[in-house]
């Protein structure tokens, strides 16, 4: 049906839709107007490439025969055909997630989204240039994360077995990011599975939740756990899960996504930060950090609230049952993140700060 | 045709024999029963336990054509464990409860770790050592610039972190934040840690606030991280604005060295309202040191004329050489001295 409309002919094209910014974001356009008109344009003046930053390289380049009249070909008959898709999605009829797929389509093609796309940071994103709000940079936002970045994550949950210790298995949708800017100053993203000291663990992460789903960001509301399933348990001679931080009720934008304590109120505080201290000769422990959707009512539209106070007492923080967390408040597992801490000379030091008693020691060898 | 010896193969413990660690359950000629859960494989095959517990014998849907030996960790317990259940594991280490053996274990450290243990200290009492430089030269500054702090200290520590987030590249907002909230939380850690009233937690935290808002006020980062007096935006926008223009100035007439050390002077208070990119774009441009030939005008490359003598060749103008690949030959070229700010 969507190709007839191409192809009969009788609509007319409307005007430029892709260089009208009247009713569209200025972040679908590129903001340089050199670049722009060097993307746009082609490369006609003897300076070549806006985009090349070294002269010499500006220089050597020769854009390929004819390639500035095919692009405009190209692009006259892209745009035409997203000035028609953004008139079947201006549609008020039809339903949220297919006129999102609309929009996406609309955008898909447009050189100046790409272009904005793919040079630019696409995780620290500025919302004048990569906006998350708009579908389109959402669907591009979601494709560069499965390329890479979601599967390390699977990679590292399954081989550290995060899954199934803590939770049974996950189906990432959401992009979970951590940093540890309070303890070290450090400004660095955590790439799963990683060693961190007790030095740098030492006071509260912080978790970037990126939503790539249409999703009511002013409704919804999310759970953070961080849980540790390697505390030793002496009297069964096994291991127990510990609640190391917990968050509830956070609501999280699109764009403005970090979650630290700018973003939360000690009433969203479910367990308050302990630090990782692991024991002597007890090995690794793997810190995982569960992101949750809590329940949406899908008939008033509003999102179940977990009553902290209540809540804080059904559980134990020191044998944390996360199974029976999750299933008891009805939340849905989105997004995970893990990071490892094992004893080293500093943990004393932690521990100190935290008034925690003194670090348990064991055997080397196991018996 | 001579027969060896019997090689003894078989099962040496059946399902649910019990099992110590590194006893053989299975031995075999290729695996005709595979390694399950808690089991270990030889390289002639034999299966071995790698946990004591519970010898098992089973089907694994996962891999329907191959039977499995695992160790089950209790007697009861069946295998394979479901899919998605949380693995069965065994802590196994001891407590050391002799205070002596537990202090001494905990202080041993590996080869690798105690060698570089020292290297590490040095390294961390000279940041320490850098940081109380700075701590102090911070005070002074204050004091100079006359900023009543009603606690030096706080004032200090917070600007040596801040510093070291704006390093690591962090927003000034987000920069000051974070700064601000390491200071909170080691004070309040401190003082939960003492059990201080509630009421003096609260009044020591609005005094940190205060602080560090003065601060955010009254004192500002150089692109190159010295502090200096605050420059509000509008500030900094309007100073670049005026040391573009002196530059514009100062670069259309120069004549002699004393003008190029002018230039480059114009530079000298720059990192306080500049961004680093920002001055490098600024001296790229005005401390060019060749002009672009296509410049033109008294810059023009002109070929010297034949009459001129030596030396008034070389007072006023630069003579050089270049191949010129349309005649093919080496021309020699003289070029206005202006053009080019080490020859002034």
């Amino acid at each position: 049906m969507y190709k007839r409309f191409i192809h009969t002919g009788r609509i007319t094209r409307s005007p430029a839709v892709w260089s009208d910014f009247t009713s569209r974001s200025t972040s679908l356009g590129i903001s340089s107007q050199a670049v722009k008109e060097s993307v746009l344009n082609g490369d006609k003046l003897e300076t070549g490439p806006v985009t090349l930053k070294r002269k010499s390289n500006r220089m050597k380049y020769n854009s390929p025969v004819l390639i500035d009249e095919t692009f405009k070909t190209c692009y006259d008959f892209l745009e035409k055909r997203s000035g028609v898709t953004y008139k079947h999605a201006n549609n008020p009829k039809i339903n949220p997630e297919f006129k999102e797929k609309l929009l996406i389509k609309a955008e898909i093609t447009n050189p100046e989204v790409q272009y904005n796309f793919q040079f630019n940071d696409k995780l620290d994103n500025v919302t004048s240039i990569i906006d998350y709000s708009l579908p389109v940079y959402r669907h591009l936002g979601k494709k560069h994360w499965e390329s890479y970045k979601q599967m390390l994550l699977m990679q590292r949950l399954e081989s550290l077995k995060v899954i199934p210790d803590t939770l049974p298995t996950l189906t990432p949708r959401v992009s979970v990011d951590i940093k540890f800017p309070y303890s070290t100053g450090v400004n660095q993203w955590i790439e799963p599975g990683k060693f961190l000291s007790s030095g740098v663990t030492s006071l509260e992460p912080i978790v970037k939740i990126q939503e790539f789903e249409l999703v009511d960001p002013k409704e919804q509301l999310y759970t953070v756990l961080i849980v540790n399933p390697d505390e030793p348990d002496l009297i069964n001679d096994t291991f127990k899960t510990t609640l190391a931080y917990g968050l509830t009720n956070l609501k999280v934008d699109y764009n403005d996504n970090v979650i630290d304590s700018r973003k939360f109120f000690p009433r969203n505080v479910l367990a308050k930060y302990l630090p990782p201290v692991p024991e002597k000769n007890a090995g690794n422990q793997r810190f995982a950090v569960w992101v949750l959707r809590q329940n949406m009512n899908s008939e008033t539209k509003k999102c179940d609230v977990i009553d902290n106070e209540a809540v804080i007492s059904t559980f134990d923080r020191n044998n944390f049952n996360i199974r029976g967390f999750v299933k008891e408040n009805n939340l849905d597992p989105v997004g995970a993140h893990v990071w490892r801490s094992t004893w080293d000379s500093n943990v004393k030091n932690v521990r100190d700060k935290y008034n925690l008693p003194k670090g348990r020691v064991f055997s080397r060898v196991r018996t | 045709m001579k027969d060896s010896a019997g090689r003894r193969l078989g099962p040496k413990k059946y399902n649910g024999q019990e099992v110590k660690t590194g006893q053989i359950i299975m031995r075999q000629r290729g695996t005709k029963f595979f390694p399950g859960e808690y089991v270990g494989i030889g390289k002639d095959h034999t299966l071995f336990a790698l946990e004591p517990g519970f010898v098992k014998y089973y089907l694994d849907p996962f891999h329907p054509k191959r039977k499995f030996i695992g160790v089950s960790l209790s007697r009861d317990a069946t295998l394979p464990t479901n899919h998605f259940d949380p693995t069965p594991r065994r802590f196994g280490h001891t407590l050391l409860d002799n205070a002596k053996a537990a202090e001494k274990e905990e202080g041993a450290l590996h080869r690798k770790e105690y060698l570089a243990s020292e290297g590490i200290k040095k390294e961390m009492d000279a940041r320490r050592e850098r940081r109380t430089t700075l701590k102090k030269e911070y005070a002074k500054l204050l004091k100079k610039l006359k900023i009543d702090v009603s606690e030096t200290d706080i004032a200090t520590d917070y600007l040596v972190r801040l510093r070291s987030c704006l390093r690591n590249g962090f927003l000034l907002g987000d920069a000051q934040f974070y700064s601000k909230r390491y200071i909170e939380m080691e004070y309040q850690l401190r003082a939960e840690k003492e059990n201080l009233d509630s009421a003096l937690i609260g009044s020591k935290l609005e005094e940190i606030e205060a602080i560090t808002s003065l601060l955010n006020s009254s004192v500002s980062f150089s692109n190159k991280f010295d502090l200096g007096s605050f420059m509000s935006e509008s500030e900094k926008l309007e100073a670049r604005a005026d040391l573009v223009k002196q530059l514009k100035e100062v670069r259309s007439n120069l004549s002699n060295k004393k003008d190029v050390k002018k230039l480059r002077g114009l530079f000298d208070g720059a990192s306080k309202y500049l961004s680093l990119s920002d001055e490098v774009h600024l001296r790229r441009i005005y401390l060019k040191p060749i002009l672009p030939e296509s410049l033109g005008g008294e810059s023009q490359v002109v070929k010297p004329r034949e009459n001129d003598t030596a030396k008034s060749k070389s007072k006023k103008s630069v003579v050089f050489k270049r191949f010129n690949y349309e005649t093919s030959k080496i021309e020699e070229l003289s070029r206005d001295k202006r053009a080019f700010l080490s020859k002034l």
